[in-house]
């Protein structure tokens, strides 16, 4: 058996040093059958690949001998016309240089200390993206407020990009309202920003148009945007807040733990920075002081948002701001719904406000309207899927009742429970308001003031 | 010669032993697989599992399950589990899968799986790049190995830039908002389904795995954006199964028997889920569906469907469909089938309609129960479509509103309709119609009018 063995392997070797020499060989034939070169030049070319804007070093080209006919026109022979200038256009190994593809001038880079200057520039940082995790770790259970303010403060009118991972913050973050300062973040949709255990701030952890007060629509960097990832509150902090000035997108948000979502801020008369609101959902704090979104200022837009675990869902204290396909959620926890007789899915402090499509789900009162207000609901949905607490109210007017209300619902699923179910109460008799096309069931009201407003029979 | 004997004895004794054992075994084989058929067994924990936790043999039993129950990379070799480490939180009756171990003890915050170190292009912005993992334009089959990518890339986004991905059975991602994935492909990312695809769930099935019914946890927010689901004439789409506030959004799905399925949700029915900007092409069958829905509390809009029987099925309520065209392919169809199908299909209640258009389809709005509002609706047909033309119809009384909808009719007056009521009563609106009033038969609308019939 041993001698067996022995043989396999020594054929195996000889196979193998077989197949070398006949590598080797056909190298060497083909070099030897290579067509003998006329006219050959020393020519500078790519040797590893060379991204656009990276400055070009000794240590990326070499010089090598090519038939002189093969080259492009303008093609630079010297290697020393190329080392030190900065490529224009991404070059792949193998690359000659021409001088379209060169320039003396380094191309303006993100920030003056670029740690990537020379491994590889990337494509987003072509599109003028600035990407966070080159400067600043993520994961690291490190407190990161200071970098990351740092580089938004160096990097005016860019895109910050946050890839994924968790950043710990123990103070707000800050951009600038100023078109000439201001900034856009863009977090991946699992970029995490929680605030850390000692967080004391009374301010939210993004503040956006929060410095340099500034004025104005005209300017570019007068519209700027927070885009996507996870604020998580951790139910100690706010979450994002707009403060002075700007006309601000904030879109694909997922807001977790937060005791104020969304604050967009104003003063007594409504002004303040205008604000869209698309696709943001969140999550509050369970407490009794948690609000998803106050928005102070007027004139904003609030789209396809769902709300959960507060007290009041939404509170509008200025006007003209329109709001479609909001869907608030109540749900109960220990120690929160102590509080459910006073919870509100849409709080109207202001006036001529409209409501599309907007969906309380469980709230003890639906829509709230304070004195002065005379906001228009379309298409609303009010809906009690549990008979806590027993009382469920689509809308009160704390005085006289001066708003529209159109083909909206008012419904529960467990009507014979005994459940008090009102469509509207009010704080006054009066007032100019119409009910019209509306679902409830008669039957099921107890307070019938609705009767001073309605055109026509409820449907039911 | 007696160690040679003893040898030979010693080989024989083998032998036999070998043969012996290999036909029991084989008799063992053929017995469990005639009790256990599509069973599996798989790792499934008994315990919580915190992140950073090691996996002890205390903390999960061996169990046969139905295959269909199975997660996808479900493990069931303890040996590739004990003594490895919790990437994430687990709970009792999770399964085991690859992507949540590690060998090294991991920190909380520190779960992350890293990315190919390759920082170029998408990379760069921490996207795990399908491309790096799978090579797409090959016609073979990605299923198993993009099922890989997601379920070793907890809380990812995953890119699928340009090109075809085949696929032979359905990709499913977690509901579970700790190891969920959003999906992200580049407007020519094809998803096609395989030839010989027979599966009956979806080809894209999002919170198909990994069941979880929590909006708090951090990740519950995840989602499908861009590219095309190529259905290749068979498959269903997109399903949502489980999850809650899934986002689907900027897809095309073409060639589907159902384009976009919104099942029964994990919230007591509620699903949640917000749909938009989506476009579907449907495979033209007589059984073929753009939108299904049948989970609660969803809202459509900006959407384009067509080459369908029916354009959208709604079984459940209190959803909200906003800007959503379907365009019904006549070509190579039957008179029959065009006398079945239907734009929007209404058999829950209390769903809410905007500016929905219906184009072609023989019933616009089929509203088979009440309570549901259509605003600013439009029927309309093409100009040599001459059958039967039915704005809206109810096989009861009509109890819902209808504001401000327009028909268009284009056959003969015989033909049209501007609201069909087969029961008599109903507390039903239909408030300011906008359609030519001698065009149609049935006075079925006069006793529900609210304001005026217009047209110019």
């Amino acid at each position: 058996m041993n001698v067996k063995n022995i043989k396999i392997t020594l054929c195996c070797l000889a196979l193998c040093i077989l197949a070398c020499i006949s590598f080797v060989s056909c190298d060497a034939i083909a070099d030897e059958s290579a067509p003998e070169v006329s006219s050959k030049v020393e020519v500078v070319r790519v040797l590893e690949n060379i991204d656009k804007g990276v400055k070009i070093t000794n240590a990326k080209i070499e010089v090598v001998s090519v038939d002189k006919d093969s080259l492009p026109p303008a093609t630079i022979l010297s290697k020393d016309e190329v080392i030190g200038k900065y490529a224009k256009i991404d070059m792949i190994a193998g690359d000659y240089f021409t001088p379209v593809k060169i320039t003396d001038k380094r191309p303006e880079t993100p920030s003056a200390d670029d740690p990537t200057e020379d491994d590889g520039v990337l494509n987003f940082k072509d599109a003028g993206y600035v990407i966070v995790s080159d400067y600043v770790k993520a994961d690291t259970g490190t407190d990161v407020s200071d970098a990351i303010q740092k580089l938004i403060d160096e990097n005016p009118n860019k895109t910050l990009y946050f890839p994924d991972g968790v950043y710990l913050i123990s103070k707000p973050i800050t951009t600038s309202a100023d078109p000439s300062k201001s900034v856009s973040l863009e977090l991946s949709n699992y970029a995490h920003f929680k605030p850390t255990e000692d967080w004391s701030s009374e301010e939210a952890m993004f503040r956006l148009g929060a410095t340099d007060m500034a004025e104005g629509i005209v300017n570019e960097g007068n519209y700027y945007s927070l885009t996507g990832g996870i604020i998580d509150g951790n139910k100690i902090a706010d979450a994002i807040s707009v403060e002075n000035a700007g006309i601000v997108s904030l879109r694909y948000i997922s807001i977790k733990g937060a005791v104020v979502g969304i604050h967009v801020k104003g003063d007594e008369q409504g002004r303040g920075p205008r604000t869209d609101i698309h696709t943001v959902n969140i999550v509050g704090s369970l407490t009794l002081d948690s609000i998803g979104a106050l928005i102070e200022s007027n004139g904003n837009t609030l789209t396809n948002m769902r709300i959960a675990s507060n007290q009041i869902a939404i509170k509008l204290c200025g006007s003209d701001n329109f709001l479609r396909n909001l869907h608030p959620l109540y749900i109960f926890g220990s120690g929160f719904s102590e509080g459910y007789m006073e919870s509100v899915a849409f709080y109207d402090e202001g006036t001529r406000n409209f409501y599309d499509n907007c969906y309380n789900d469980q709230f003890a009162i639906g829509f709230y309207m304070s004195k002065d207000t005379a906001s228009v609901y379309d298409c609303c949905f009010n809906y009690w899927y549990s008979p806590n607490y027993y009382v469920h109210i689509g809308f009160s007017a704390e005085g006289q009742f001066n708003s529209i209300i159109r083909s909206t619902s008012v419904d529960t699923n467990h009507a014979s429970s005994g459940t008090r179910c009102e469509f509207l109460i009010v704080g006054e008799k009066g007032g100019k308001g119409i009910i019209q096309a509306v679902y409830f069931n008669p039957e099921q009201v107890s307070d019938d003031a609705y009767l001073d407003y309605i055109v026509d029979e409820p449907i039911y | 010669m007696r160690r040679t004997s003893a040898k030979r004895g010693v080989f024989l004794l083998i032998s036999v032993a070998l043969i012996l054992s290999f036909t029991l075994s084989s008799c063992v084989i053929i017995k469990e697989g005639a009790d256990t058929a599509g069973t599996v067994e798989v790792l499934r924990l008994t315990k919580d599992i915190s992140v950073g936790e090691k996996i002890t043999p205390n903390k999960f039993e061996k169990v046969r399950v139905a295959e269909e129950l199975v997660w996808i990379g479900a493990l069931s070799d303890a040996d590739a589990v004990v003594g490895k480490y919790s990437r994430i939180e687990l709970g009792v009756g999770d399964y085991l899968i690859e992507g949540y171990l590690s060998v090294e003890k991991v920190e909380e915050n520190k779960e992350k799986v890293d990315v190919d170190g390759n920082d170029r292009g998408f990379s760069a912005l921490g996207y795990v790049v399908m491309t790096d993992h799978v090579k797409a334009n090959t016609g073979a089959d990605l299923s198993r190995e993009i099922q890989k990518v997601i379920n070793q890339n907890p809380k990812s986004v995953i890119y699928f830039p340009d090109g075809e991905y085949i696929i032979s059975s359905p990709i499913a991602t977690p509901a579970n908002g700790d190891v969920s994935v959003a999906l992200k492909l580049s407007d020519n990312a094809v998803i096609k389904a395989s030839d010989d695809w027979s599966d009956s769930e979806a080809m894209i099935r999002l919170g198909g795995m990994n069941e979880r019914n929590d909006i708090n946890v951090r990740g519950s927010n995840y989602y499908l954006e861009g590219g095309i689901i190529d259905g290749n004439g068979k498959a269903k789409g997109i399903s949502i199964d489980h999850g809650r506030e899934t986002s689907v959004r900027d897809v095309t799905i073409v060639n589907t028997s159902t384009g976009l399925l919104v099942k029964n949700g994990a919230n007591s029915g509620s699903s949640d889920a917000d749909i938009e900007n989506i476009r579907i092409y449907g495979n033209g069958a007589l059984s073929s569906v753009g939108l299904q829905i049948q989970g609660w509390d969803n809202t459509f809009s900006n959407m384009q469907i067509s080459n369908v029987q029916i354009g959208v099925k709604i079984e459940t309520a209190a959803n909200l469909l906003r800007d959503i065209h379907v365009t019904y392919v006549q070509s190579g169809k039957l008179e029959t089938a065009y006398r079945s199908s239907i734009g929007f299909l209404d058999t829950g209640d209390r769903n809410w309609y905007d500016n929905c258009t219906s184009e072609g389809f023989s019933v616009g709005f089929e509203i088979r129960s009440s309570r549901s509002i259509l605003s600013s609706c439009v029927a309309k047909w093409y100009p040599d479509q001459t059958s039967k033309q039915i704005c809206i119809y109810t096989p009861r009384a009509w109890g819902s509103i209808a504001r401000s909808c327009a028909a268009y009719f284009t056959a003969p007056k015989e033909n049209c309709e501007y609201l069909v009521a087969d029961q008599g009563g109903g507390k039903g609106q239909i408030i300011d119609p906008v359609f030519d009033e001698t065009r149609v038969n049935r006075e079925d609308y006069k006793s529900h009018l609210c304001g005026k019939v217009v047209f110019n």
